[in-house]
């Protein structure tokens, strides 16, 4: 970090980290489509993008299962390492994620109410349901956290959030308790996945995503300065309040929309922010945007994973991505345990 | 100019106020100096006049227009803030914090400009770290941090500075400089300078005017020689103390004996 490295080959250092990632989330997305119970040449998948034939069902194949899987595990991995990444700096706690938020409890638990309450749960209601449970949930833990004091402090932020998240789980585990034949069509969010999710459902949540991520420019420069602390932020010009309700949405758009269409994937909001801190700087300009790329590009690789593992089964998705991040989570906290001590 | 001022402010924690009912004018162009025990309100006199802290009543003025009025990118151009402790992002490097200090001047159209160059340049040669501008913030000793710290407040180019004790946690030598530093800032730049020591001493030879609080209320303000007696001592700190004269730079020397039995 301190030695004195010449400008041009630190700017060309500078993009090596970003060129790479790029390149790879490309070639992960065509293993992606190619990867499966039956794999494609590449010729093959070449073919059904670009010129597909309506009665080839290999074209039709990958189109319709592959390539939806594909764009959905990109946008959620990029949209939870975003999250993650706003949620570190928000709360000024790097072991924080969405999830402490009460986001995907608060999902979860709407999700829940409605399979138990009867009738057949149709898959548009089911993401809509659970982007709902999840903002309202956000919602309750930021008047929560906002009771005292002009702005949210983050500990207030952080403990609303895992009470509010404790009490959610209570109350769908009662409801399931109850009802158990609810369990059968929960068991998607439990476990998280993006298999079998039709671009007709799951569009909508998709362009939200995108927007979002897209949304999240603006603030890029003020994050670097609330990094440093309210109290500086507010020094250095920073309208405090008005960056967390922002922050708050922002977390609650991308990982609401996530949730909803992907279910509780454990670990992505909380490891891909390290990640790209550790491969970039620590401004939010660099470092954020590698955030999504590495997102996108290890939910694919565990989504490719929990496929081809176990033929003709499948690994849960939220399991694939528990059993790579818990490991490197503990190292983290290792390393940080040296530095500090 | 910069003129700031409370009036009337009434504010605390909770429930509790803090200060009560106190109006305050801050000198322009001079360094001021908040003294007071443990509790008596320095810390949050210091925290309301930088619109951290939302007055119950009364309000604070910047250029006679009420502070919490203004939009705060506006106010931050000019008052510049030194928080207690600050804590720099990990990994963050000396350059890029200082840089944090041109946020108020950039906006959406005017991002990084040859200004903001030009005055992260400045900052860092005023506070002595263009060579350490490459160096991670985490790496720094205390009295080198500190001055990155306010090389970041300097590259805000306010002509207002407030700097909730600037010292703490620094030896002795790390104090005089950051003290230096800050009267020099003072002389050279004609800065409004005001922050909250707990060295008496060391306020009296480099405040201008020294306000001294108690119970959240103003006991007395002036120059060094006129509050800094013997009785006020006591009264400010319930301490005994015999106040001399500096026979070096001619302020007031207060030699503590024991404190009182109240």
């Amino acid at each position: 970090m301190s030695g004195d490295v010449g400008l041009e080959s630190t700017r060309a250092r500078f993009w090596v980290a970003p060129g790479l990632l790029v390149l790879s989330l490309v070639l992960v997305m065509s293993v992606s489509l190619m990867a499966g119970p039956q794999w494609f040449g590449f010729g093959k998948l070449w073919h059904a993008l670009w010129s597909p034939s309506p009665t080839n069902v290999d074209d039709l194949l990958i189109r319709t299962t592959r390539l939806p899987r594909t764009l959905l595990a990109a946008v959620v991995g990029a949209s939870l390492g975003v999250a993650g990444g706003i949620m570190q700096t928000l709360t000024r706690n790097p072991l924080a994620a969405p999830g402490l938020l009460g986001v995907n409890a608060g999902a979860l638990f709407v999700v829940v109410a409605l399979a138990t309450m009867g009738g057949g749960l149709s898959a548009a209601v089911a993401n809509l349901g659970a982007f709902v449970g999840a903002a309202l949930a956000v919602a309750l833990v930021w008047s929560l956290a906002m009771r005292r004091g002009p702005t949210a402090g983050p500990l207030r932020l952080l403990l609303a959030g895992a009470a509010l998240t404790a009490l959610f789980h209570a109350f769908s585990q009662a409801l399931l308790v109850v009802d158990q034949q609810g369990l059968d069509s929960v068991l998607f969010w439990l476990a998280g996945s993006v298999a079998g999710r039709p671009l007709t459902d799951t569009w909508p949540m998709l362009i939200l995503a995108l927007v979002a991520l897209l949304a999240c420019v603006p603030w890029l420069r003020q994050w670097n300065v609330l990094a440093a602390g309210e109290a500086v932020a507010v020094g250095a010009g920073v309208s405090v309040r008005r960056l967390q309700l922002a922050s708050i949405t922002l977390i609650v758009l991308l990982a609401g929309a996530s949730v909803s269409m992907a279910g509780n994937i454990a670990f992505v909001g909380l490891i891909v922010p390290h990640m790209a801190r550790r491969l970039s700087t620590p401004d939010h300009r660099h470092w954020l945007p590698l955030a999504a790329l590495i997102g996108a590009v290890l939910l694919l690789c565990a989504d490719i994973a929990a496929r081809t593992l176990i033929p003709p089964g499948e690994v849960p998705l939220g399991v694939m991505t528990a059993l790579v991040g818990a490991p490197f989570f503990m190292l983290l906290v290792r390393r940080q345990g040296v530095r500090h001590g | 100019m910069a003129m700031l001022s409370a009036n009337d402010l009434t504010l605390g924690y909770q429930r509790q106020a803090i200060l009560r009912h106190l109006s305050l004018d801050l000198p322009e162009s001079k360094i001021s100096v908040l003294v007071g025990s443990n509790g008596c309100g320095k810390s949050t006199l210091l925290k309301a006049l930088a619109r951290l802290l939302m007055p119950w009543q009364g309000g604070v003025a910047l250029d006679g227009k009420n502070i919490h009025r203004q939009p705060t990118r506006i106010v931050a151009r000019t008052l510049s803030l030194l928080p207690q402790h600050p804590v720099a992002p990990e990994g963050i490097t000396v350059r890029q914090l200082v840089s944090l200090g041109r946020h108020p001047h950039q906006s959406w159209r005017a991002q990084w400009s040859e200004e903001d160059e030009r005055q992260v340049e400045l900052a860092l040669s005023r506070t002595d770290l263009l060579g350490a501008a490459h160096r991670s913030v985490d790496t720094l000793s205390g009295g080198q941090r500190q001055r990155a710290w306010i090389a970041m407040a300097v590259a805000q180019d306010t002509p207002l500075m407030l700097l909730d004790e600037p010292t703490s946690f620094l030896d002795l030598a790390h104090q005089m400089e950051v003290l230096e530093l800050l009267a020099s800032l003072n002389r050279e730049s004609s800065k409004t300078i005001v922050m909250v020591l707990h060295d008496l001493n060391l306020a009296c030879r480099y405040a201008d005017h020294i306000v001294a609080l108690r119970d959240g209320a103003i006991l007395a303000q002036g120059t060094p020689r006129e509050v800094i007696t013997r009785e006020r001592v006591k009264a400010i700190f319930q301490l005994d103390c015999q106040v001399i004269d500096d026979p070096y730079f001619h302020t007031p020397l207060c030699i503590p004996f024991a404190r009182q039995k109240a």
